[in-house]
């Protein structure tokens, strides 16, 4: 059994060294793993296949080069064997709690949206509805934010662990971290001997196939012969070679097809934009999106983190495809995450790493999870066609629901909040999408769907984040009288307060 | 916020029974005694059916939910332990397996447990030697131990795999218990027949109900717990049935209560026969044993019906009573300020004994759409689409127990092994039998019961040996082994089942 990893740049190469690794650590000995580094990418070889040449990208103020993850990547680092001492020292990793959205939207919100829970649940009814019957009723004037441990924990510029205790506040705590991707990347690097990850760095000659179209064997430049089950493609879009010598391959959107209605003009009107501040080397705990209307591009990329998709590839993709762009003109942008193909063998997980909007997650969340259900779907039988298919339609479903997340956020950028529908809404928020803001809008709830990889509170938060108020307050908020509400609500903030005080300083 | 929409304060549940009593309960549970009256209407002169004496575990978070003490409202519904499901002669004439409320075996790097039976299966049938066995899949499950050996004892007592369980109960006592419950919570219940229901002029919602004491009840939110007869949703609202006897052919069920045996162990288990033309249900309770043909009449008389059940079952302690049913649900499970609950909703036969857990779904997903009373459409449209999900792929894993028989001879098992299957369902087990892969679905029954009767009626993936993981045959087999005989020897400590419950005379 033989797979076959294509990447370039290799040690830049975090979706190659990702699953050359993962796949490692959860095949048997019998199946045989090869990496093959197809060489630097060159401006010539860019440019000869319609690529954009590295040269031409105008240089952009990157300060960092950081990946933030979702907490679910703890289970990568667990089956990697990578402790989370190891893992914070080598990778110069930090706390992550959660995003901070500043001056977010036209009404210029400000929130925290943390991984862990609000408040506590009361009977049936989830914190929030019950802290929105506290507000209407002025038994509360404190923001939603004092009443979660995380952000208070953010903001007094503490960190403690889960508790194991589920009687402690600290029981609803979740994080995740943000990291060095180079550093990472070493790490990565370094594991591949130790998962006796065969490495060639001749360039491929050509690939053989089956009368099916199945790639059988790959010829490199030296001569050499490597059969193979499965080949995974992690050399991104921007390597010409392997999409001229795939011409089925193709990006494919989770809602709709690119370069239609999916694309989102993201300049009309105001100019609307926003940028991520990721910074390195201090202790803030939340990644903190700005809003801007200062028009693009100075805001747009006075920061940009690699992996959160929002500096270089967006730039990339725009200039690409709107050379002719000026501040006035009206560019698109495409924003769906393409979700990878499997066809004819042939696995492709460059496109994740391009074209993607991220801000509930980055790339190497859907990497692992994608690499995560490729195990699982492989472990009997990787010539199934029909495993493709079903691994196709499962990484659709999860990252159309990513982009819904991820719409959901960016819905104020397009309706200037406060429930006006338009046209172009419609067109920028799926069926479901809408359902579900419809739903929000009408009674504050939440259902759990297919393809959520958070659970309905964290939507919740976030859209009452962005500042939509439900119409009405869920009845089942009323179940308990406003005084017991009120004590337990205000015990609540004493409990947080105590519980960070206890905490120990992250400086 | 908009404080200018009333909540619902007068609830009406049309009917008693299982469903009404249920909703009743839980509705007094969670909303506010002060401000939301809730009435039940029902006849002494209507009897009840009585649905599914057998439960799923959910049961539990139902009456946990309700704050039930788990000794007393066993004592009071004469309710034994349920640990799961004997399929006999499902497959084959003479052969059974059991579908246990717990997983199977143990993972390992990352390869589930069923694919590593499988390799070892293959292992052992090629064996040269007859002294390598492997015991049938079901037997990796402590639940299955237990179940056989007719024991009992609550998960997490020692036990190092996790399991659940549910229950066996009189569901007649069981509504009897939750009126008490729910009248001392000031449900209001109404002795009398509904002769006549006024409809709004404009919006067409019910608002109020009349009865043959010349009493009206007027309310704002109305649920339909009339049970076949569907007064409100069906003959009142004009509500659709969607039809899937095409699938679900069994139209029939006479039921017939018998003695406890004396002297003979208390199943832990419910117990399902296939017969001629249908099935047979066995289910015992503290003072009684529940039994029940469900047939079609297409192929079988109700005489002969009778007859298999009367001799396959104990000495009859009432008189058989007969069942006709369809299997279907409504279109809309909510229309209007109308809520089918129940029998009213739908019906699907209690093969894996989804009666009382169909109507707790329904019934939580009301508590978590609960409407205000201005606008029931954007709650009642949610509340459909996660009712119709629940009830297909319900509907799904039902069908697959007759698709996967292989009575050849029998001309009803040959006609449900070779009827077309819903697209759904025969595309997971075209999946299933070519990768061993089954997508994760939403829903009651989850990859562990699928497992269980995909495996116990012989559907297994094909062996290829192309798979990513691939453990060494001779260390495979003495792991599950090891395991087989751990999960044997947890039981042995266990209690029987009839010691916590000795023999008590009928009432």
């Amino acid at each position: 059994m033989q797979i076959i990893i294509i990447g370039n740049n290799i040690i830049d190469n975090t979706a190659a060294l990702m699953s050359a690794n993962i796949l490692a650590a959860t095949a048997d000995s019998s199946v045989e793993i090869h990496l093959l580094n197809d060489g630097l990418l060159n401006d010539e070889k860019a440019q000869h296949k319609g690529g954009l040449a590295r040269s031409n990208i105008p240089p952009l103020n990157l300060t960092t080069d950081i990946a933030t993850v979702a907490p679910s990547f703890a289970a990568c680092l667990r089956l990697l064997k990578v402790s989370e001492a190891q893992f914070m020292h080598e990778c110069d990793a930090q706390f992550h709690l959660g995003n901070h959205f500043v001056s977010w939207g036209e009404e210029r919100q400000n929130f925290h949206h943390v991984f862990s829970d609000y408040g506590v649940k009361f009977a049936t009814v989830e914190f929030l509805p019950a802290y929105l019957r506290l507000l209407s009723e002025q038994q509360t004037s404190n923001t939603l934010d004092s009443y979660s441990l995380a952000a208070q924990m953010a903001q007094r510029g503490v960190f403690s662990h889960p508790s194991d205790d589920p009687k402690s506040i600290r029981s609803s705590l979740n994080y995740s971290w943000r990291f060095s991707i180079a550093k990472f990347n070493a790490l990565l690097t370094a594991k591949l001997d130790q998962h006796k990850i065969t490495q060639h760095s001749h360039a491929i000659e050509q690939k053989l196939r089956n009368d099916s179209g199945d790639i059988t064997q790959i010829q490199l430049q030296n001569k050499q012969i490597i059969d193979c089950d499965l080949v995974i493609d992690c050399q991104g879009k921007e390597a010409p070679p392997t999409q001229a010598a795939e011409p089925t391959l193709h990006y494919v959107s989770g809602i709709k097809p690119l370069n239609q209605h999916s694309s989102v003009n993201l300049y009309t009107g105001t100019q609307h934009g926003f940028s991520v501040q990721c910074l390195n080397n201090t202790h803030e705990q939340f990644t903190q999106y700005y809003w801007s209307t200062s028009g693009w591009p100075t805001s747009y990329w006075k920061t940009s983190d690699s992996q959160t998709g929002l500096g270089d590839n967006i730039k990339q993709s725009f200039t690409q495809e709107h050379p002719s762009y000026t501040a006035q003109s009206q560019g698109q942008i495409e924003l769906d995450l393409a979700p990878p193909q499997w066809q004819n063998q042939q696995l492709d997980l460059s496109p994740l790493n391009r074209k993607s909007l991220s801000i509930h997650s980055s790339h190497l969340d859907l990497l692992w999870y994608t690499l995560s259900t490729l195990c699982n779907i492989t472990r009997h039988n990787m010539r199934s066609t029909l495993a493709a298919k079903a691994f196709n339609r499962e990484l659709t479903q999860v990252t159309t629901g990513f982009n819904e997340l991820n719409r959901l956020t960016l819905f104020p950028l397009i309706s200037g909040m406060k429930n006006k529908q338009t046209k172009e809404d419609e067109t920028f928020l799926s069926k479901e999408g809408r359902e579900r803001l419809e739903l929000f809008q009408h009674c504050g709830r939440v259902l759990q769907e297919e393809g959520d990889q958070f659970p309905p509170s964290y939507y919740a938060t976030l859209l009452y984040g962005l500042g939509i108020t439900p119409n009405t307050i869920d009845p089942l908020a009323y179940q308990q009288d406003q005084e017991s509400l009120a004590k337990t609500a205000a015990q609540l903030l004493r409990l947080i307060d105590n519980a960070c005080k206890n905490m120990p300083k992250l400086s | 916020m908009s404080e200018a929409t009333p909540p619902i304060s007068r609830i009406v549940i049309a009917g008693g029974g299982t469903a009404g009593w249920m909703c009743a309960a839980a509705l007094a549970r969670v909303c506010d005694k002060q401000t939301t009256q809730i009435t039940l209407i029902e006849s002494e002169n209507i009897g009840s059916i009585g649905v599914g004496e057998a439960t799923l575990p959910v049961l539990r978070d139902f009456n946990r939910m309700l704050g039930i003490d788990e000794q007393e409202f066993m004592k009071a519904t004469n309710a034994t332990f349920k640990l799961g499901i004997e399929f006999k002669n499902w497959a084959r004439q003479g052969q059974s397996y059991f579908h246990p409320f717990s997983g199977f075996g143990l993972s390992q790097n990352l390869t589930p447990f069923h694919l590593q039976w499988l390799q070892a299966h293959h292992y052992t049938k090629n064996a040269q030697s007859k002294d390598i066995t492997l015991p049938n899949f079901d037997e990796f499950a402590i639940v299955t131990h237990a179940a056989r050996n007719n024991k009992f004892a609550a998960p997490g007592a020692g036990n190092q795999i996790d399991y659940t369980y549910a229950y066996h109960l009189d569901a007649t006592a069981y509504a009897q218990y939750l009126r008490r419950y729910s009248e001392a919570l000031g449900v209001v219940r109404e002795e009398g027949k509904i002769t006549h229901v006024a409809l709004d002029s404009q919006c067409g919602n019910i608002t109020a109900l009349s009865l043959d004491n010349g009493k009206q009840v007027s309310g704002d939110l109305f649920i339909d717990c009339s049970g076949f007869r569907a007064l409100l949703i069906g003959k009142v609202l004009d509500t659709a049935y969607i039809d899937w006897r095409h699938w679900l052919p069994c139209d029939r069920a006479v039921a017939l209560q018998t003695e406890r045996p004396p002297n003979q162990p208390l199943h832990s288990y419910t117990t399902s026969t296939a017969h001629r033309a249908g099935w047979q249900w066995h289910i015992p309770l503290q003072h009684r044993t529940g039994n029940g043909h469900v047939y079609c009449s297409k192929y079988v008389s109700d005489d002969e019906a009778l007859s298999v059940l009367q001799s396959n079952s104990g000495k009859a302690i009432n008189e058989p009573k007969v069942l006709h049913f369809g299997a279907g649900m409504r279109q809309q499970c909510w229309k209007r300020n109308c809520i089918s609950i129940g029998l009213s909703s739908g019906f699907l036969e209690p093969l894996e004994s989804t009666s009382i857990y169909l109507i707790q779904f329904g019934i939580f997903k009301l508590i978590e759409l609960f409407p205000r009373k201005h606008n029931f459409e954007i709650e009642a449209k949610q509340y459909n689409r996660l009712m119709r999900e629940e009830y297909e792929s319900i509907r799904d894993f039902l069908i697959m127990h007759y698709a996967l028989n292989q009575h050849k001879d029998l001309p009803f098992w040959a006609d449900t092994a070779n009827m077309p299957l819903p697209v759904s369902l025969q595309e997971r087990l075209a999946l299933f039998k070519s990768s061993g892969y089954l997508p994760k679905k939403r829903g009651s029954f989850g990859e562990a019961s699928w497992l269980a009767v995909l495996y116990g009626q012989h559907c297994w993936p094909q062996f290829k040996q192309q798979g990513l993981a691939l453990l060494e045959d001779d260390k495979l087999l003495a792991d599950l082994q090891a395991q087989h005989q751990h999960m044997q020897k947890s039981t042995y400590t266990m209690p029987a089942h009839s010691s916590i419950f000795p023999q008590k005379p009928h009432s």
